[in-house]
């Protein structure tokens, strides 16, 4: 069974006077906190699901992905730079953040007074967590050194990824650019 | 469920009342919150409990949305 749209139509028309007769009775504030009331309990079925079924589920495969790239990465030579398969996986997980964090950070740049400073504490801090999840480092200055650079690996892979984006897009929308007015150029030749 | 309802309710509200974008922080918080201390005790703070403030962020800012939409709504109507 299905509407036609007449009947659609008084549907509408008859939402329209209930909302008509709700904002007379209860006024601007109660219309909203009753539609509010309705719209937040989707909002909070869509977290219970999320919470329960999807984020378990996320979870693991990224922790079993991240793993399996730590083991590799752990097996072709970190294991005597004071790496653990657990530092490793942290520094993996890190620069993955990091990359997210910077590709975050370029879509807001009208908070570029906030973003900046956080980046960079950010970026020193992936030094500090490094320093706590390290294994045996040799104790010399230059062992810790090599240390701290293969732990940054992975964030320094994603600023570069982060860069390579930008300048890519950059190019692109020049030669766009370039294009549409050698177009209008030999248009108007 | 009823916790994180009120939380995200009070804070649509508040954003439809005109509240300034904080509140989407203060929600995140409240929100995580009690996961956060269950962690805490467990001794299991880790990745599960980053996502969901991470997660809490992200509804507590489409709570957020939702209010402010609702508030335009009623404006334009």
């Amino acid at each position: 069974m299905s509407c036609t749209a007449l009947e659609y139509a008084s549907i509408w028309n008859a939402l329209v006077v209930l909302f008509g007769v709700l904002r007379a009775a209860g006024g601007d504030d109660g219309v909203a906190l009753g539609s509010l009331a309705i719209l937040m309990l989707g909002l909070v079925k869509c977290l219970e699901w999320i919470e329960r079924y999807l984020r378990p589920k996320v979870i693991d495969y990224f922790v079993a992905h991240f793993r399996q790239q730590a083991q590799d990465w752990f097996n072709k030579g970190l294991a005597f730079l004071g790496f653990r398969v657990y530092t490793a996986l942290v520094s993996l997980l890190l620069g993955t953040g990091y990359y997210f964090l910077l590709k975050a950070a370029i879509r807001f740049p009208s908070y570029w007074t906030i973003l900046i400073p956080f980046l960079v504490v950010a970026f020193l801090a992936i030094a500090v967590v490094g320093y706590f999840v390290s294994g045996r480092v040799p104790d010399d200055p230059e062992a810790r050194w090599r240390y701290c650079k293969r732990f940054y690996v992975p964030t320094v892979g994603g600023v570069s990824l982060v860069a390579i984006n930008l300048v890519s897009d950059l190019l692109v929308g020049l030669s766009a650019a370039l294009f549409a007015l050698l177009q209008v150029a030999f248009q108007s030749a | 469920m009823i916790y994180e309802y009120m939380i995200l309710l009070t804070g649509s509200f508040l954003a439809y009342k005109g509240a300034q974008t904080w509140i989407i922080v203060v929600s995140a918080m409240l929100l995580t919150l009690p996961r956060f201390v269950r962690d805490q005790q467990a001794g299991a703070l880790s990745l599960t409990t980053a996502l969901s403030a991470a997660n809490a962020l992200l509804f507590a800012a489409a709570s957020f949305g939702i209010g402010r939409g609702v508030a335009w709504l009623l404006a334009s109507a």
